[in-house]
């Protein structure tokens, strides 16, 4: 095998961080629980869920504060149980499992109302709810149930933290401008029209634009995928998870 | 009810603050499911370019009134801020107060920089020295506040006519002695000029402004827009080249130099219509002497003034105590210890006259003088090769500047470009706008097409230049007169994505060394080289395979590659650090500290320097360039910009390049 060529696998296992050693998996499993990598593999998971769970908590009849309280409470409750080490891949897709687990927990907090007292313990997150509670009131689905909204959330802050890397990036290496002018070329295919346009602004021919922005949604799409990669608990659901996100997103526009 | 606007693509609601704008459906769709979306393409959004918040200077409303200070005339004027004479309230005393233009703190970091800086000099406590008594920030205007000291300042005394050679070496003695003690607390003046030392009424200066206006002029971007620089005809050579690194005790020994010089003859050691020329002369020239000027200044005198104003920093006196010791002498009627004019002035100015041989007497210089600042000579004679035909091309947004290795020079070339390089016989330019190839003259005139699709140039030999189309269908050769191309081979066979920031020559120019991309802009671990058919003969990557390179590689002597890592191994941050590695190997050296030092590289026409560019966080617009050795060693700034973009990604790619200019 050429040196030049090493096999796509290995570039994309390291791109995506699967089975790396910072996987949430592998960092939970191993039981150093106070470690750093434990504490920011719990604080990735919980920022990439705790959005749906609110959401879902609101959508199923909580008041703001309650739902606030009961999101903080479910994720120590998660970590308590050390529930994420048993989210067994043989088990189904880690997102199911959350969802499941949420139910089990929403259902038991109704007996025991405001078990999770505010202002009881440090909360695990600073979350900022008030943007997501906007964003809940201005839903235009008031009638879809709350596991729809909670994958209609999780599906589109996977696509969010994608497109943030994906401009972290870009302003890395100074391609901000570049980004800011192809990003809306993900939403549609561009006109020669509008490549042209977006050409005069970057110094490029119309060609390259096109060039360019097909390349930024394959970008985009390989970071979809390992946005994914880093909330399931093995390989095998990202296609699955990926093909669920698409079914979730464009349902019902 | 909800108030979402709806997407005009597909119809469905849009929440206009979730994923930047965009539509998540038809992201879906055409990102993810690969299937176009049928329908109305929506409008182009606007671009805003962002644009840092000006801070506006206010004041109380009250006239005069500053915080606890109570302004009352202005005393002065400049460059660097106003003085008042003010009444501090708290206190009832009455002090200097300084005020600094809003403009060079732009960046916290600056802020910082400075404050550390003027804490120290507030520390000084002698009685030569002005005392500085609080510095401080009120409604975002710094200021620090001093003694007022009633007098005039060795300016207005020796204006235009020269002192009493008794009178001028006392002043400079006394100066030299407070100088030497603030050197002895580790703080530099870096500006000592005659404006800078008053004399109060017991007839002995008091030196001011220590360290910091020249502190701010060096951080911020009008350095060399002269109004700021002030007076750089005091200004000493290694402080005019901006070789910072060099900048020590020698600069203020040669300020002292230069304050007893004008004293002694009316006027500053260098004069000319023009800043560049002035400059040029502070590096280059020798000062008239001084007695040609005032036949009345003494032989010894004049050689205690010389030796401070001598080009190579080692070759002044080591410190300012020993200046002023030799003032001393020279006032008891003593013979001085400083000699006329040496050997390594008779070697500077040999070399000045033959440019292009200065290699040999930079060697020659080096043997001979071990205990002259054999380092500072050396340095010197870099500098004065780099000068005579080398130029940094750097790319700021669309716009091609050119620049030399000091820093000295800023010319705006009248062309746009992407990409820019130098033909092998350094008559030519070739560059990249609106992805066609150009050619022109090196000042941008008789520009022709003749390449079009490009994505990046380089001159294969004089005649031809290799372009890379954005199909990704590889590299061509195209002849610059006749514009046939051919096709030298496609990127498939190396690599499907193509490269990323463009290919760079071998100095035999037989090979290049790329950086494969993964998609778009997404650069990966690995240097590709490879022969001009596209056969690779040879790979670089880096052992660790969670982190990307930043910029293309460049070639150094010596099989060696440099490029920008970007994101330092295990280490969950953004951080960047040149390293280099030999073609063939599978580790790499790391030759800068990991930080915020950023791409674009560029090697030296030999391959013996590397240029670098620092980034700062949060202020995009402030770029320094640095020039180290090919090794990683004597790093020196030579240059650093603002440019008044903040916010967006400015910084193009920089080329260094020799022609017979
Ligand atoms: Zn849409």
């Amino acid at each position: 095998m050429s040196d030049t060529t090493r096999p796509e696998s290995i570039r994309e296992a390291a791109r995506g961080g699967w089975f790396g050693p910072t996987h949430w998996t592998v960092v939970l499993a191993a039981g150093r629980d106070e470690g750093p990598d434990a504490l920011r593999a719990r604080e990735e998971l919980c920022r990439a869920y705790w959005q749906p769970v609110y959401c879902y908590l609101r959508r199923c009849g909580r008041g703001v504060h309650d739902a606030e309280d009961l999101t903080q409470g479910f994720f120590a409750h998660l970590l308590e149980q050390n529930a994420f080490a048993k989210a067994d891949p043989a088990r189904g897709r880690f997102r199911s499992f959350l969802l499941t687990a949420l139910r089990h927990y929403a259902a038991d907090e109704q007996g025991r109302a405001r078990s999770v007292k505010r202002g009881h313990g440090r909360p695990l997150l600073s979350l900022d709810h008030d943007v997501v509670e906007e964003r809940f009131l201005r839903d235009p689905y008031p009638n879809a149930t709350g596991e729809v909204l909670f994958d209609q959330r999780w599906a589109t802050g996977v696509l969010e933290q994608a497109l943030a890397r994906l401009r972290a990036d870009c302003q890395r290496r100074h391609r901000l401008e570049e980004f800011e002018q192809l990003k809306r070329f993900l939403a549609q295919e561009g006109s020669a029209a509008e490549y042209a346009a977006v050409g005069e602004v970057l110094h490029r021919t119309p060609a390259a634009v096109r060039m360019a922005a097909c390349r930024m949604r394959d970008d985009f799409r390989r970071r979809v995928r390992a946005e994914l990669a880093r909330l399931v608990s093995s390989p095998a659901e990202v296609e699955e998870e990926l093909r669920h996100l698409c079914v979730v997103l464009t349902h019902g526009s | 009810m909800s108030a979402l606007p709806r997407c005009s693509a597909c119809g469905g609601w849009l929440d206009e603050r979730a994923l930047e704008g965009l539509c998540p459906a038809c992201v879906t769709r055409t990102t993810l499911i690969e299937v176009t979306a049928a329908g109305q393409p929506g409008a182009p959004r606007p671009f805003t370019a962002v644009q840092p918040p000006e801070e506006a200077v206010s004041r109380d409303p009250e006239a005069g009134k500053f915080g606890d200070y109570h302004l009352e005339v202005e005393l002065g004027r400049g460059g660097m801020g106003v003085v008042y004479r003010a009444r501090q309230a708290s206190l009832n005393r009455v002090v200097a107060l300084k005020l600094l233009p809003p403009g060079p703190f732009a960046s916290e970091e600056l802020v910082v920089r400075f404050r550390a800086e003027a804490q120290a000099a507030a520390a000084l406590q002698h009685p030569h020295i002005v005392r500085i008594h609080e510095v401080g920030q009120h409604q975002g205007q710094h200021y620090f506040s001093m003694d007022l000291i009633q007098g005039r300042s060795l300016a207005e005394v020796g204006a235009g006519s020269a002192l009493a050679p008794t009178a001028a070496a006392r002043y400079v003695r006394l100066a030299a002695e407070a100088i030497h003690y603030a050197h002895g607390q580790g703080v530099l003046h870096r500006d000592l000029k005659p404006s800078n030392i008053l004399i109060a009424a017991d007839d002995t200066p008091r030196i001011t402004d220590f360290g910091l206006a020249k502190r701010l002029s060096a951080e911020s971007d009008v350095t060399l827009s002269g109004q700021v620089l002030g007076s750089p005809g005091y200004l000493s050579p290694e402080q005019a080249a901006g070789t910072r690194g060099m900048v020590g005790v020698a600069s203020d020994v040669y300020g002292l130099g230069a304050v007893l010089y004008h004293l002694l003859t009316g006027v500053p050691p260098f004069q000319a219509d023009n800043l560049s020329e002035l400059l040029r002369a502070v590096i280059e020239e020798e000062p008239v002497p001084v007695r040609t000027r005032n036949r009345a200044v003494p032989r010894d005198l004049e050689t205690v003034c010389l030796t401070c104003l001598r080009k190579q920093p080692a070759t002044r006196y080591a410190s300012a105590q020993a200046l002023a010791e030799d003032l001393a002498r020279w006032e008891a009627g003593r013979p001085v210890r400083a000699r006329p004019t040496g050997l390594a002035g008779r070697l500077f100015r040999w070399g000045r006259r033959q440019p292009v041989p200065a290699t040999a007497v930079v060697t020659l210089a080096v043997a001979a003088l071990p205990f002259a600042g054999s380092l500072g000579l050396h340095r010197l004679g870099v500098w004065r090769l780099e000068r005579a035909n080398e130029h940094v091309y750097i790319r700021v947004g669309h716009d091609l500047f050119r620049t030399d290795p000091l820093g000295r020079t800023w010319q705006p070339l009248p062309i746009q470009g992407m990409h820019v390089d130098v033909s092998p016989d350094g008559r030519r330019l070739g560059y990249v706008r609106l992805g066609r190839v150009y050619v022109s003259r090196l000042d941008g005139s008789g520009e022709r097409q003749v390449a079009g699709d490009a994505a990046d140039v380089r001159w294969l030999d004089r005649d031809t230049v290799l372009y890379e189309p954005t199909d990704l269908t590889g590299v061509w050769a195209v002849d610059v007169h006749t514009c046939v191309r051919r096709q030298l081979f496609d990127w498939k066979a190396i690599t499907p994505h193509g490269i990323h920031g463009g290919l760079s020559l071998s100095p035999d120019r037989s090979r290049f060394a790329a950086n494969p991309q993964n998609g778009f802009d997404v650069p990966t671990q690995d240097v590709l080289v490879c022969d001009l058919r596209g056969s690779s003969v040879g790979t670089v990557w880096a052992d660790t395979p969670d982190t990307t390179m930043d910029a293309c590689p460049v070639w150094l002597g010596g099989e060696r590659v440099v490029w920008c890592r970007f994101a330092r191994p295990g280490v969950d941050v953004s951080e960047t650090a040149i390293v280099a590695a030999r073609v063939g190997d599978t580790h790499y050296e790391t030759l800068t500290e990991w930080g915020d030092i950023q791409y674009p590289v560029a090697a030296s026409p030999d391959g013996s320097r590397i240029l670098f560019v620092k980034t700062f966080p949060g202020d995009d617009g402030h770029l320094e360039f640095w020039i180290m050795d090919a090794d990683g060693g004597n790093a020196r700034r030579f240059l650093d910009r603002t440019f008044p973009r903040g916010g967006l990604g400015i910084l193009g790619a920089c080329w260094w390049a020799r022609s017979p200019e």
